[in-house]
Formats: C-alpha cells, structure tokens, sequence
C-alpha cells in the first residue's frame, strides 16, 4: 500500500474511532474505538496501531463530554495505544500462523485478548485517576469494578465476533489490495 | 501459534477471564455490603435521624436537623422539600431542582450533595435514592459551581 493510501486510511479509522465515541458516549465504558485501535495495529502494524490509539485520544481527551483532566488524559493516550500494539505483535502470532486453525479458536482467542487489553487499559488509568484526585488505588479499582466489567465484557464480545469479519472486509475491499493478514 | 492448537490452553484462558471478572465483582460487592452493614448496624434499617442542610450558593444556608430517612431521599422528602428528579434506573436519582432553584447549566450549577467527615466535606458518591444515611450524619445538599472543563464540583466551605 502507497504511503498516502495509508495516511488516508489512517484517517479514516482515527475519525471513525472519534464518530463512534461521540454517538456513543451516552452508553459508558461500551466503545468500538478500542476494536479499531486493534485492527488498525494488525493492518498497519504496532507503529501504526499505537499512533492511531493517541491520535483519537489527543482529540476525544481534549474535547470530552466528561470533562478534561491533564494526568487522565496522558495516561488515556498512552493506554489506548497497547491496543494498536498488541495488534501489530498479534498480527503475526496469531493470523499469519494459525492457517490450520479454525475461526472458532481465533475467535476465543481474540475474546481473550480483548479481555486482557481492556483490564491492563482499565487498571492504569484506574490508577492514575487515583493518584490524580488523591483516592486509595485497591478502592479506586474495586469502586470501578461495574464500569471495568462492561468495559472489558463489551471488548471481549467486539473482538471475538467483529475482528475476523472486518479484516476479511477490508481484504476484499480495501483499494482492491490484499492486506495478507488472514489466508484463506 | 501452539495456544490456537490446544483446546485446553483456551479454556484455561477463558476460565481465567471469568476468574479476574468473577473475583473483581465480588470485590465490588463485599466492600459495599461492608459499607452497608457499618452504616445500618447502628440503627438496623429504621429511619435515622441525620443533620441534613441546604445550601442555595448565595450565602443562604438552612439545617433540618434530627431529620428521619432510611435513604438520603426519603430524608429529604420528610424535610418537606420540593425535588425535582430524573430516573436513571438502577443508578438512581438526579436532582435538577431543589425547592424551586433548578440546576443551571449556562451558569455551571448544579445540585451535589457532601456528607461531613474527619476531613471536611466529602462528595457523595451514590445518588441519593440509593444511599442509607447512618444515624447522626451530617449532609448537605450545595448548589456546587461546576467546573466546565473537568465537571469537578466546588466543595461547600
């Protein structure tokens, strides 16, 4: 892919991130950003993936319907950016290498992930909220729990069902090039 | 990747996800029930009577002391204030309005309530439907200035 077919589709996705955040920031903690972030690593790879994490963040931080606090949002951007990582690092492990496997088990596999992500997103910024406004951090993440669990449960379904249907999307179709990510 | 290979390895993962949701909840659920229990032990579910204040943000401040309630709401219902509510299902309560003064938000007020502890006032953290006061508590009900930026409220003084 040319280098401004890229930058173009990277655009499209951070603004897609930033479109799906804003319609659905009445429903807290249920976001497809965190799924884009991902697919966007495993196209583009881990470089790609994390940038694209901050760039939405740098946006929805600064301008968020729950309000502006500097120390979250740092912590914010650099979390969000472990999705497009562990995309890229995954995209390997786990696509390139599974041509014998079947889609149930990348589908568990990806469910598991976007658990995992989710709860290592979730305690940092947990964390961080902590420090900043002075509170326990064992009572900052017990207290978030109901939030964290929707958080994390949400992620968990969107990876699982959404990942290999959109990637297989975005093979056929995407500037009629292949991304070679899932071999069919 | 070997994981995607073996079925065992993917079940412990997902039992291991059930175990970290499974044990965060109960987390959640025994800190509020020890909460809970600290706070009615002393009256065993029965009205208590708590110290509870309005604070209109113009220098109007007025007690109701000794007032009864299980909930901070019902508190507030027998204190004989007109509310003005909107449901939020299982999270409760908002309170848009308090005898006749109505939330602003073109001026950034908004109704919160702080309830007085060691080290000073404490914002609520639950809506005030969902909150069993403690018998002797002191609460008070502010017309916050908000900040617009981080939604933060100013605590009374």
């Amino acid at each position: 892919m040319s280098k401004s077919k890229k930058i173009g589709a990277i655009a499209v996705i951070v603004a897609l991130c930033l479109g799906s955040n804003y319609a659905l920031s009445s429903i807290p903690n249920f976001k497809v950003m965190d799924f884009l972030v991902f697919v966007s690593g495993i196209i583009f790879g881990s470089g790609v993936g994390a940038c694209t994490g901050m760039l939405v963040w740098i946006i929805y931080g600064l301008i968020n319907p729950y309000g502006f606090v500097p120390q979250v949002w740092v912590a914010t951007m650099l979390s969000e950016s472990i999705y497009g990582l562990a995309g890229g690092v995954l995209r390997r492990k786990i696509f390139l290498s599974s041509s014998s496997s079947g889609c149930f088990e990348i589908n568990v596999i990806l469910g598991v992930i976007g658990f995992l992500l989710t709860l290592i997103y979730d305690v940092l910024t947990n964390i961080v909220y902590a420090i900043t406004f002075n509170i326990p951090i064992i009572a900052a993440i017990i207290m978030g729990a109901p939030f964290t669990l929707v958080h994390e449960i949400s992620n968990s379904a969107i990876f699982a069902v959404c990942t290999v249907p959109l990637l297989n999307s975005l093979q056929k179709y995407m500037g009629g090039e292949r991304i070679d990510v899932i071999e069919k | 990747m070997m994981l995607l290979k073996n079925r065992w390895a993917l079940a412990t993962l997902t039992v291991l996800c059930w175990a970290i949701a499974a044990s965060l909840l109960s987390g959640y659920y025994y800190y509020q029930y020890s909460d809970l229990t600290a706070r009615i032990g002393k009256s065993g579910l029965t009205a208590a009577g708590i110290n509870l204040g309005i604070d209109y943000g113009n220098g109007t401040r007025v007690w109701y002391n000794g007032t009864k309630g299980i909930t901070l709401y019902e508190a507030m219902v027998n204190a004989g204030w007109e509310i003005e509510s909107q449901s939020y299902g299982a999270m409760g309560l908002y309170i848009k309005s308090i005898n006749g003064v109505e939330e602003s938000p073109a001026n950034m007020r908004y109704w919160g309530w702080w309830s007085w502890t060691d080290f000073g006032w404490y914002h609520g953290q639950a809506a005030c439907d969902k909150y069993v006061v403690s018998p002797g508590e002191i609460i008070l009900w502010y017309y916050s200035p908000t900040d617009p930026q981080t939604f933060e409220m100013s605590a009374p003084e």
